[in-house]
């Protein structure tokens, strides 16, 4: 784990909880990387539709949903994201989002009704958007490749 | 003095923490958790104060003497400085 990482977690130990700002654009529509304030909790139980803070590649934080829980670990796909990564397993999760404000609003993760509804249906659309973010991606790639060349 | 743009003070379970928002975010990742004084503090920097000032809206508040409010400001002021969440100019 990286200095940052144990620092997030340590906070958590001690305060019971660590506020983060998302920033990126995985997470769109939920964050769109404005004026918004994640509270992470203790790890608990992570189950479907849950979001984790945890420690992705070259030690950098990941905020992604749960989208299945397997044997091997949770496996992770952000609001806005394509593809679903490898399993992640325990030891790299920092904490489960359990509210967050955008701007002055404030939403409980377990008691918002609206919240609950988006964190069950958004994923649910997957198979409809996959298609559109295949577009996306590959155009991405294509605007890429003709910056460079 | 005042604070800088791009943070924000949010309450949660009885504390008060400042955290940074948008691009603020490269500068500081970390988050500070305040007392209510010093949360009153930070909402008064929201305008240009001076360390005088500060300590006479302590006082104004809370009842205690001006050498001790006076004293808890230069503190604070000092945290806010080294968080690199003051400006300055």
């Amino acid at each position: 784990m990286n200095p940052e990482t144990d620092r997030k977690m340590a906070c958590i130990r001690e305060k019971g909880l660590y506020l983060s700002t998302p920033t990126g654009r995985s997470m769109r529509p939920l964050f769109k990387g404005k004026d918004e304030t994640v509270v992470i909790s203790p790890i608990g139980t992570p189950k479907r539709g849950d979001v984790l803070l945890y420690e992705g590649g070259q030690g950098k934080q990941v905020l992604h949903r749960v989208i299945r829980v397997t044997p091997e670990g949770y496996l992770m796909r952000g609001d806005n994201c394509l593809g679903t990564e490898p399993p992640l397993t325990p030891d790299r999760i920092i904490g489960r989002m359990t509210a967050f404000w955008r701007g002055k609003r404030y939403t409980d993760c377990e008691t918002s009704r609206p919240y609950r509804l988006y964190a069950r249906l958004w994923p649910a659309t997957y198979p409809l958007r996959a298609p559109f973010l295949w577009v996306r991606a590959r155009l991405a790639a294509l605007l890429r490749r003709r910056k460079k060349g | 003095m005042r604070r800088k743009n791009g943070y924000l003070l949010r309450e949660i379970g009885g504390q008060k923490i400042v955290v940074a928002v948008g691009e603020r975010t490269r500068d500081f990742t970390g988050m500070i958790t305040f007392t209510e004084s010093g949360a009153l503090l930070w909402e008064a920097l929201g305008e240009e104060q001076t360390e005088d000032r500060l300590a006479e809206q302590l006082t104004a508040v809370y009842d205690v003497p001006c050498e001790q409010a006076a004293a808890d400001v230069h503190r604070f002021v000092c945290k806010m400085r080294e968080a690199g969440l003051l400006d300055e100019s």
